[in-house]
């Protein structure tokens, strides 16, 4: 009970809200003092704590007047619940332009009376705390006198004159044999969206309130004693959580639907429209390999369907982009012998060393044949075998921190080219490894962090 | 022929009860909504709702039962709870609202507006917000605040602590 750890980097051993709010007895209560007495950070916490509470139990209420009173009692109890003919048995204080609610005299007291204790509680911890040094450490205690609230607050509020001089008139009129039809209490409701984000109200706060246009005609045909039946609340009609009374709904009118229903349905029909679309798209892989062409503008009909690229490279709209990617990029290495008919077989991610990344091409032939590496833009390196067929090279499963896939290869008439998609740029390195043992002729691409 | 003396019938003395328990109630419940929504316009409103709601389970209650504050505490606190809930698509979040005389006053708007104390309570969850204004602005206590948030008593000092941290946290971040 005593105990909170919500705040790692202080010590936490005394709860603030144990000792502000008198949960303390026996030996917790011992404890905690004596360690209050000791440590700072903990008695620093419960200041602050009493001094939060302060501030929020100093919080100005707004009065509400006896007629505002009358009219919610009419509103809010049923008929059953109520004295005969609807009277107050009991006066009320009238708005008081203090900013405390004022308590009726003959009300009960405060449900909470350890609340007027908390001050003599902490005063008498205080000085138990600091007995020993009176002087030193003793954080400053709050002034026990309220602070002054705001001006505004305290001012006089206006008299709502034709209000209260409208009643006598109002009275002296004969009173309806029936309780008063519910038309009348729809006249001072409206219905207003009440949104969660509060942000959006800020600017009606700021703005001072308009003056009732013509509320008085509805309320001030009411007689002092407000007749108002059970079946006339209308508040609670618009929305279920605050419907309470069933029997009102029968009554009173419900509110013209919002005409824009449809506009609504419409506009949800469209989203789940896209929704599908983009389900559909995205389950054909159209999606991601259009953010592939995107980023890759030079070899964008290669990689579009890696599927179908092998027949797709051979048609004459493949050749040219290919041509052109290859012709215009920069050539980083010219490597090889110049052998021809080899085939370039097998592509192997190299070592695991996270400071580059190792592709090893392994060819078959009578030895190297001429190979171009060229980086066309900064996320892609093409690689050019001269005379040689790369299009049985298996690609599948080729990534790593620098490479993001390796494209199939594409056969460009004799020639074939390998493109590797990078996943950010890197420095490349490369060089030629003879066929030894068991190993065929190899090329070795070596990409580094940039 | 003797006098029989009759009773008043039970249902004026919950009445008279009920009536004491409104007028008693009534504007501490209003300005706690106010604070817990944080617009005193619909605070009117809901107030009237826990009251309505409170007065109609009163039938399944005992005859000398009246407005028990905890239950009109839990049903503002519930229909507050329901108004702040995020809306949804195709269903806009609305509550009715109630023009009382003379209230609120320009005053009060402004005052509830301007409060610094107020920007840092609406900052926090709701269900912090809510403990804390019916501990230290209702001053509940602990079994009335225990039977409003649904939640043991010994548990609720470390809930306290949590939210009283986190709205001290809060306000050191904006007063100035």
């Amino acid at each position: 009970m005593t105990t909170s750890s919500f705040d790692r980097n202080r010590c936490t051993r005394i709860s603030p809200s144990a000792v502000l709010d008198d949960r303390l007895d026996g030996k917790d209560l011992e404890w905690a003092r004596d360690h209050l007495r000791r440590c700072e950070a903990c008695r620093e916490r419960v200041e602050d704590f009493r001094e939060m509470l302060l501030r929020v139990g100093r919080l100005p209420s707004a009065t509400v007047g006896s007629t505002a009173m009358d009219q919610a009692f009419a509103l809010s109890i049923p008929d059953r619940l109520r004295t005969q003919g609807g009277m107050r048995s009991f006066e009320v204080a009238p708005a008081l332009p203090a900013a405390m609610v004022p308590a009726p005299h003959d009300l009960p007291p405060a449900a909470r009376p350890e609340v007027s204790s908390i001050p003599d509680l902490l005063t008498e911890l205080e000085r138990e705390i600091f007995r020993d040094e009176p002087l030193q450490d003793h954080p400053m205690p709050l002034s026990p006198v309220p602070e002054p609230l705001y001006p505004a607050m305290t001012d006089i509020p206006e008299e709502i004159g034709p209000v209260e001089d409208a009643e006598p008139a109002q009275a002296a009129e004969p009173e309806p044999a029936e309780p008063a039809p519910p038309e009348i209490l729809s006249g001072p409701l409206r219905e207003v969206p009440v949104d969660s984000h509060r942000e959006v109200e800020f600017t009606d706060w700021d703005r001072e309130p308009e003056p009732e246009p013509a509320p008085a005609p509805a309320l001030e045909a009411f007689p002092v004693p407000i007749p108002v039946p059970a079946t006339s609340n209308a508040i609670f009609d618009q929305e279920p959580a605050l419907r309470i009374d069933d029997e009102s709904e029968g009554v009173v009118a419900a509110p013209p639907r919002k005409p824009d229903t449809a506009m609504r349905i419409a506009v949800g029909l469209g989203a789940a429209a896209c929704v599908l679309l983009a389900a559909v798209l995205y389950e054909g892989g159209l999606l991601k390999t259009t953010q592939k062409v995107g980023s890759t503008a030079a070899t964008a009909t290669q990689s579009i369907h890696p599927s179908a690229t092998a027949r797709a490279s051979v048609s004459p709209s493949a050749s040219p982009a290919a041509t052109v990617s290859a012709s215009t990029a920069p050539v980083l290495y010219t490597l090889g012998n110049g052998v021809t008919g080899g085939t370039m077989f097998r592509i192997r991610p190299g070592t695991a060393v996270a400071g580059y990344t190792r592709l090893v091409f392994d060819m078959n032939g009578n030895g190297l044949p001429t190979m171009i590496i060229t980086r066309p833009d900064d996320l892609h390196v093409a690689v050019t075998f001269k005379d040689t067929n790369v299009t049985g090279a298996p690609v599948n499963g080729i990534s790593s921190y620098h490479v993001t896939a390796v494209e199939p290869g594409v056969q460009q008439g004799a020639d074939g080219n390998i493109t590797i998609d990078l996943a950010r740029p890197v420095r490349v390195t490369a060089f030629t490894l003879p066929a030894t043992g068991s190993y065929a002729w190899r090329l070795v691409i070596d990409l580094h962090t940039s | 022929m003797d006098q029989v003396h009759v009773e008043a019938p039970a249902f004026s003395a919950r009445a008279a009860s009920v009536e004491r328990g409104f007028y008693s109630d009534f504007p501490l419940v209003l300005n706690y909504v106010a604070r817990l929504i944080d617009d005193i316009d619909g605070a009117a409103a809901i107030t009237c709702a826990a009251f309505r709601q409170v007065a109609d389970g009163l039938r399944q209650r005992p005859n000398d039962e009246g407005l028990r504050r905890a239950d009109v505490f839990r049903a503002a606190t519930e229909l507050s709870r329901s108004v702040l809930r995020p809306r949804r698509w195709f269903r806009r979040q609305r509550t009715a609202q109630v023009n009382l005389d003379d209230f609120p006053q320009p005053e009060a708007r402004r005052a509830l507006r301007r409060d610094t104390v107020q920007r840092a309570l609406t900052a926090l969850p709701f269900d912090a917000r809510a403990m804390i204004l019916l501990r230290d602005f209702v001053k509940l206590s602990y079994d009335e605040l225990a039977d409003v948030v649904d939640m043991a008593p010994r548990k609720l000092v470390h809930a306290l602590d949590r939210s009283r941290a986190e709205l001290g946290e809060i306000y050191d971040y904006i007063k100035f």
